[in-house]
């Protein structure tokens, strides 16, 4: 078997507020083997970028907190480690780019500082020699002109020159896991695909391991090797990305294909889509049973009970195992 | 034949820049640059293009939201850019608009009810008892409970606020609604329901949509009709078959072949277009596309390639769409 560059077990990462706790992530378990793409797919609040925020122990406190689980990561159990320890984590093992990049860059320092200031850090370079590097790293993301770029401030930068200053930073210390969080999500198309084409050729030619978090379908069948299903601060479905959309088991991921638009074909057009009934139901108030039952075609009385994740076809010499929290599937 | 509902002629809407130790005005941003278009009653016109192209400014002139510099803009055979402010706003009535933004386009002091009933009782069409009447049928209409009547935006999800947006623009019979970005907000098993109910309503009321979006997929979804513009111009315009099937212009090309298609058996590397969209205060010479377009070539730089049709119904504005259609 590939070794797994990280494992999370058991992940309970939930929110005290004074309405109520809200179970972000409930008890959330997979693990990321070295060189692979997983993908996290779901709609706003599933839980999937506070799943990723809890890998690196950046969860808001108060009101957040992570409750129980384990998380290793390289031989290290992260929950447990001291902050002096885990800040040699972040940025360092793990790094993370996220949606928005004028939000996630300072706006008062030059993208250089920022980058150098990475490298200087983890990897103990001077100051030139950090430099020379971010300069490097600039030129690898396909910025022009990096050697005079590397001064310029972020709003010097277009959205996706941005990104792809932030995708700099982000590898400049050759991280084994990179966490995207909806790293295009604020792009235009053509923008899209550029930093898409960047991000697969960066993972080819570094090895490191990808946790790719999007709402959309279409991103998920190009970037992912395996993908992660959530709803409601639950995994519902874990598979390899061609079981995904060849055989989806469970009824929601079901209803997510079906509710997209098709890109291809056009006797489609003009035709209601087979939309998903109702809302994504209140964090606060989840009782036992299956989280979706409310908006599933297929409910019956026993989806009340508590579902657990299930085999429905083990890992085998074509792929991974197949994992559906639906009894009926 | 009949005429089309909405006829726009060289439409130009420009932006002051200022610039100069007394911000004085130093020249103008062509946000939407000579404009062509029409909507046939009960079709949708779909109008793509990314960030700054100048689609929602666009949108905004068509209604007169934003004062056009020039052109020509018919409603019904009425010139709208000619009117006087109070035929303007009982024009207002035929059209209307549907926002982006579920949670800034309503005010957060009124209650649901209010908000969808505002139009009427300004317009003088219904009030007291008849207006709650008019207001409660609206909200069965767009799929939300009657009791949400007294509730405050805060209270709805995002694809119930859209629903509130949507029943806003319904009360005043309207027959053009422009759409701006209206599903881009929600999540997509919302944009889904959000679409059918456009659909339906259009099917119901023989509504007009010009239905503006990045979002190629839905644009081919609900369009009869479909414009693509980059830089304020419309770069290509034809039936929705003729658009996606036989895109002329490479920058039409460009954004079909950036959608991700969701289907892992066919990913292939994307020929993305290198470069960003140049800034629209200083467009480049000629063809505003030649800096990142695969084909340029000498002429693109000099000369502005003026829209023409390629085949019957479908226009595109490069020098050598008959090539690439």
């Amino acid at each position: 078997m590939e070794e797994s560059l990280i494992n999370v077990r058991g992940l309970k990462t939930y929110f005290f507020t004074p309405q109520g706790v809200i179970k972000a992530v409930d008890d959330v378990s997979f693990s990321i083997k070295k060189g692979e793409t997983l993908g996290i797919v779901g709609e706003s609040g599933c839980g999937k970028t506070m799943t990723a925020l809890s890998l690196l122990r950046l969860i808001p406190s108060p009101p957040g907190r992570i409750v129980s689980g384990e998380i290793v990561c390289q031989g290290k159990e992260i929950l447990s480690l001291p902050e002096k320890e885990m800040r040699k984590i972040r940025g360092k093992v793990i790094s993370m780019i996220f949606q928005e990049p004028m939000t996630s860059l300072n706006p008062v320092f030059t993208i250089g500082y920022q980058i150098r200031e990475a490298i200087q850090i983890h990897l103990g370079l001077k100051k030139k020699e950090a430099r020379e590097r971010a300069i490097s790293m600039l030129a690898k993301v396909g910025i022009p002109d990096p050697s005079s770029r590397v001064d310029a401030y972020p709003h010097e930068l277009s959205g996706g020159m941005r990104q792809r200053a932030m995708i700099a930073m982000a590898l400049s210390t050759g991280p084994g896991l990179l966490i995207a969080d909806e790293p295009t999500t604020a792009l235009d198309v053509t923008i899209q695909a550029q930093i898409l084409n960047l991000m697969a050729d960066l993972k080819n030619e570094l090895g490191m391991s990808v946790l790719f978090i999007t709402h959309d379908m279409g991103l998920i069948a190009e970037m992912a090797d395996r993908v992660l299903v959530m709803y409601a601060g639950e995994i519902v479905e874990e598979c390899s990305v061609f079981d995904l959309f060849s055989s989806p088991g469970h009824p929601y991921t079901t209803g997510l294909l079906n509710s997209l638009p098709s890109a291809t074909k056009s006797n489609g057009a003009k035709k209601r889509l087979r939309a998903i009934p109702g809302g994504v139901p209140d964090l606060k108030m989840l009782g036992e049973g299956c989280r979706f039952r409310d908006r599933c075609p297929l409910v019956v009385e026993s989806c009340a009970k508590p579902q657990s994740l299930r085999e429905i076809r083990l890992a085998a010499v074509s792929g991974p195992s197949h994992l559906v929290r639906c009894w009926k599937s | 034949m009949m005429e089309p509902l909405l006829i726009v002629r060289n439409l130009r809407t420009t932006f002051p820049v200022y610039g100069g130790l007394l911000s004085r005005e130093i020249g103008r941003v062509k946000a939407v640059d000579g404009v062509s278009l029409k909507i046939d009653r009960g079709h949708t016109l779909g109008l793509v293009g990314e960030s700054g192209c100048g689609k929602t400014t666009l949108g905004r002139s068509i209604l007169r939201l934003l004062e056009p510099d020039e052109g020509e803009l018919l409603i019904e055979g009425k010139n709208i850019l000619t009117m006087g402010k109070r035929e303007l706003r009982s024009m207002r009535r035929n059209m209307q608009i549907i926002f982006q933004d579920p949670y800034a386009s309503l005010n957060p002091r009124m209650t649901a009810g209010t908000i969808v009933g505002e139009g009427m009782k300004i317009h003088g069409i219904a009030s007291g008892k008849s207006l709650r009447e008019q207001v409660v049928k609206l909200f069965e209409l767009v799929g939300l409970p009657s009791d949400a009547l007294g509730r405050y935006p805060h209270e709805f999800s995002g694809g119930q606020r859209q629903r509130i947006g949507i029943a806003r623009a319904l009360s005043l019979t309207p027959s053009l609604i422009v759409a701006d970005e209206p599903v881009s907000a929600l999540d997509v098993s919302i944009q889904a329901q959000i679409i059918n109910l456009l659909l339906d309503l259009q099917e119901k009321f023989g509504l007009s949509y010009l239905f503006i979006s990045h979002d190629l997929r839905i644009v081919r979804h609900i369009s009869d009709h479909v414009a693509v513009m980059y830089l304020g111009k419309i770069i290509e315009e034809a039936t929705r078959e003729e658009v996606y099937s036989h895109p002329s212009h490479p920058y039409t090309q460009a954004l079909l072949l950036a959608i991700p298609v969701p289907d892992p058996a066919r990913r292939k590397k994307k020929s993305s277009l290198s470069g960003d969209v140049p800034s629209p205060m200083n467009p480049p010479p000629g063809c505003s596309f030649h800096p990142r377009c695969p084909h340029m070539e000498n002429r693109c730089k000099e000369e502005v390639p003026l829209p023409r049709e390629i085949t019957p119904g479908h226009k595109a504005a490069c020098h050598f769409a008959e090539r690439f259609g």
